[in-house]
């Protein structure tokens, strides 16, 4: 049993602010959305992963993840990494930070130029760092 | 001739701080654009205050001075307010000044006894003295006719009910009228008159009673002048009574109109509320909507590392797919090779091999002894993982995205705005007070009882002084018979005075006649000119100076519409001011309530004809600004416009024409 892998992700009590924030927007229904956002944006941002400590259980996979597009996609970014949900922990603690990070000096973060600034990343700088799946990517 | 120059007011009503409007010259005509309770009405108040130092309401009710200030300022520690108007007349430049401050040593006023009035007037750069700065204020524009010179729709609609019947409301508005035409001059005077043939005939009555012959008539003739003294006194009495309970009767209307325009206000606020819930309802459909879009955000950030992979990829999958078909392709060439080494024939086309065929073929065979050609394992799951990868695949929605957040942001300015209507109509719709609109309804019903009482006991007044009149004239026709020297100058005088009175009222009467004449022909013209209907063919006025439109063919129109009463209402007033003594600007406050397009057209197109100086007070919706501009031409002087801060707090502003320095 020691050895079963967890199927939860949770984030540390430091960061649950970041997600309340961002829940103020409205632009969100769930945390979870956001959640995901944050991995994401950490993907995007060339995040490799920080550990969470002192993480509480928010989640399980099943709510999460349930198609687990989001793990799949972790997996073949960091196909070295041989558990993609403490992965996506990990991302995740990176994303909420970054989004602490441009919170700073205003309200909250402005979601829709976030996903702009991510989505408009030249496709071919995207091939080049996606060659190795692990390679960063620059936004 | 009164004509306005400027007029510079502070905190007064919704005009917070010092405001100003400067009148344009003669011939132009001045329009000020305001939506409903931004301070159209206050405007025109603060000009009548300047003349007269009062701020009648509606029902003709003086408003608590203290209520006028304007709130904000109040808010912030500074009540009261001033006005300063600049007019000349007969050329002469004035300024009159108003203001009404706190009393020292009241810092919270809560009535107009915590208030001081001051006043002073200037006249070409000198200060007239308080009881000449009066005379010349009455001479200008007399108190009891500056509703006629700046009105509102109140007064179009008093017009209206005298033109519709006889009610109440129309007897105070012909006295009003005659008023304003300088009628009473000649009925005072007829008055004094009356007073002087009086005397004379009770000393007549004394001469006569002194007399044996004429003892007894003179006695009789003496009581029957008591009793029209007492008589006259009392149809006084009973005239006073009537115009107080009539007063009385329009005042609890007056209150009886604002509960229901408070219950309009309610309805509207509902039919606000109303709104608001459906845009909100709309502002959640939005939002939901952009949720579920933010919900695949993740998926949208990641869309260029999942392209790069989904490339890289299919890449790979087609590489190792050519190079499966190569191999497969080496293994048919093999076994075709070894067929034809093994038959010395051709397995293509069948011919016999040559020795450097066959010699070829045997080195090949040697060189390629044939690779795996299963599938690598990692070849099948890059397969795999690119069916997954395209699955992520999304189309580009964000430009929908941006712009559903946009309609959002314009979703969420509409309910803003309907918050501030809600905001103003809570404002001014106060509270309705149940138990006051019963109270006023119920005063409605008694004084309405009064008010018939008082008129059938003037009609039996009248009865018993033209009885008793006659009674006079029977008893001086008799003792005229008498024949007393010592009376014969007394009578000479009586007969003189007699004479005159009866001329002098004959002469009114015809003044009268001549004057409601002209106003019947004025109003017709300026009607003709307002109608729409080209078979109306003119006015009638009767003896209360109600107006009756007569068809082409001669005969009486009996009903009308609404808005032809407002028309013809227009047009008697037009036909006032061409008849009236005094002459002076004319200022309207929205007065196009229920009138047609086409009507307004024609109201605006003879604005410069209806006095020498027009100003006009209304609200976009009530007349198109470009329907002024093309009506009114190079008569158009200035436009201003009176702008939203606050519920409480509205702002001048000089759109168009002239130069505005405050």
């Amino acid at each position: 049993m020691a050895n079963e892998r967890k199927t939860t992700i949770g984030i540390s009590k430091d960061l649950q602010p970041v997600l309340l924030a961002a829940m103020e927007t409205g632009l969100f229904k769930e945390e979870l959305h956001i959640a995901r956002f944050a991995i994401a944006l950490a993907i995007r941002r060339g995040k490799t992963g920080s550990d969470m400590k002192n993480a509480t259980t928010k989640w399980n996979l099943g709510s999460f993840d349930g198609e687990r597009k989001l793990l799949r996609v972790v997996s073949l970014l960091f196909p070295e990494c041989d558990d993609p949900i403490r992965q996506a922990e990990r991302l995740l603690r990176d994303g909420l930070g970054l989004l602490r990070d441009s919170q700073a000096g205003s309200s909250v973060p402005d979601f829709l130029r976030l996903v702009m600034s991510c989505n408009e990343a030249p496709i071919d700088q995207s091939v080049e760092a996606t060659a190795a799946f692990t390679d960063q990517i620059p936004v | 001739m009164l004509r306005f120059k400027e007029l510079v007011i502070r905190n007064f009503g919704p005009y917070k701080g010092e405001q100003s409007i400067a009148f344009a010259p003669p011939g132009k005509v001045t329009v000020v654009y305001g939506e409903n309770m931004r301070g159209k009405t206050s405007l025109l108040n603060a000009m009548a205050y300047a003349l007269t130092g009062e701020v009648v309401g509606r029902g003709s009710e003086r408003k608590a001075l203290h209520l006028i200030g304007n709130w904000e300022a109040a808010a912030e520690g500074d009540h009261g307010f001033e006005v300063s108007l600049r007019f000349d007349f007969d050329s002469v430049p004035y300024e009159i000044n108003r203001s009404c401050a706190v009393r020292a040593g009241i810092d919270d006023p809560a009535d107009d006894t915590d208030y001081n009035q001051d006043m002073f007037l200037v006249r070409d750069g000198a200060t007239l003295g308080p009881e000449e700065s009066e005379l010349l204020l009455s001479q200008v524009m007399p108190r009891q006719v500056v509703r006629f010179f700046l009105f509102d729709a109140e007064l179009l609609q008093e017009y209206e009910a005298l033109l519709r019947d006889q009610s109440d409301m129309g007897v105070g508005i012909q006295k009003a009228i005659e008023r304003i035409l300088g009628v009473p001059i000649l009925t005072n005077s007829r008055a004094v008159l009356r007073q002087v043939l009086n005397g004379i005939q009770s000393e007549y009555s004394k001469a006569a009673s002194k007399n044996s012959k004429s003892e007894q008539m003179g006695a009789t003739h003496r009581q029957c002048i008591e009793k029209r003294r007492l008589l006259e006194s009392q149809i006084l009495t009973q005239q006073t009574e009537l115009r107080d309970a009539q007063t009385r009767k329009k005042q609890a209307s007056e209150r009886l109109k604002r509960h229901e325009k408070a219950r309009r206000m309610l309805a509207d606020k509902e039919r606000l509320e109303r709104e608001r819930r459906g845009v909100m309802e709309e502002a959640e459909r939005k939002v939901s909507d952009i949720q579920t879009q933010f919900g695949k955000a993740w998926l949208w950030a990641l869309q260029p590392t999942i392209g790069g992979i989904e490339r890289k990829l299919a890449q790979e999958v087609e590489a190792r797919r050519r190079e499966e078909t190569q191999k497969q392709i080496s293994k048919e060439l093999k076994k075709l090779s070894s067929m034809s080494l093994l038959t010395g024939t051709c397995a293509l086309c069948g011919g016999a091999l040559s020795d450097d065929s066959r010699a070829h073929l045997e080195l090949e065979s040697e060189s390629n002894p044939g690779s795996a050609l299963e599938k690598t394992e990692s070849g099948t799951a890059n397969e795999g993982r690119l069916l997954e990868v395209r699955s992520l695949v999304e189309p580009n929605l964000l430009p929908r995205l941006e712009s559903a957040l946009c309609e959002l942001e314009g979703i969420r300015a509409r309910i803003a705005q309907k918050d501030e209507q809600i905001a103003d109509v809570d404002e001014n719709v106060g509270r309705i007070d149940e138990s006051s609109l019963r109270k006023d309804s119920n005063l409605w019903e008694e004084v309405t009882k009064e008010i018939a009482l008082h008129e059938s006991g003037i009609e039996q007044t009248e009865e018993e002084i033209r009885k008793n009149e006659a009674s006079i004239s029977q008893l001086e026709k008799e003792l005229d018979k008498v024949r007393v020297p010592e009376m014969d100058d007394i009578r000479h005088r009586k007969n003189i005075a007699s004479d005159l009175y009866q001329i002098f009222d004959a002469a009114v009467g015809e003044f009268r006649e001549d004057l409601r004449r002209t106003i019947e022909k004025d109003a017709t013209r300026v009607f003709r000119e307002l109608t729409t209907e080209p078979d109306y063919g003119a006015l009638r006025i009767n003896k209360n100076y109600g107006l009756t439109i007569i068809h082409k063919d001669g005969e009486a129109i009996p009903i009308r519409s609404a808005g032809a009463e407002h028309v013809v209402a227009l047009s008697l007033i037009s036909a006032l001011q061409n008849n009236a003594p005094i002459h002076g600007p004319v200022v309207m406050d929205s007065p196009f309530g229920r009138l047609d397009e086409n009507h307004k057209r024609h109201v605006v197109r003879c604005l410069p004809t209806l006095a020498d100086q027009v100003t006009l007070l209304v609200y976009r919706s009530e007349v198109d600004p470009q329907v002024v501009r093309e009506e009114l031409k190079g008569s158009l002087g200035h436009e201003y416009a009176i702008n939203r801060v606050s519920a409480r707090h509205s702002v001048l502003e000089l759109e168009s024409g002239g130069q505005h320095g405050k």
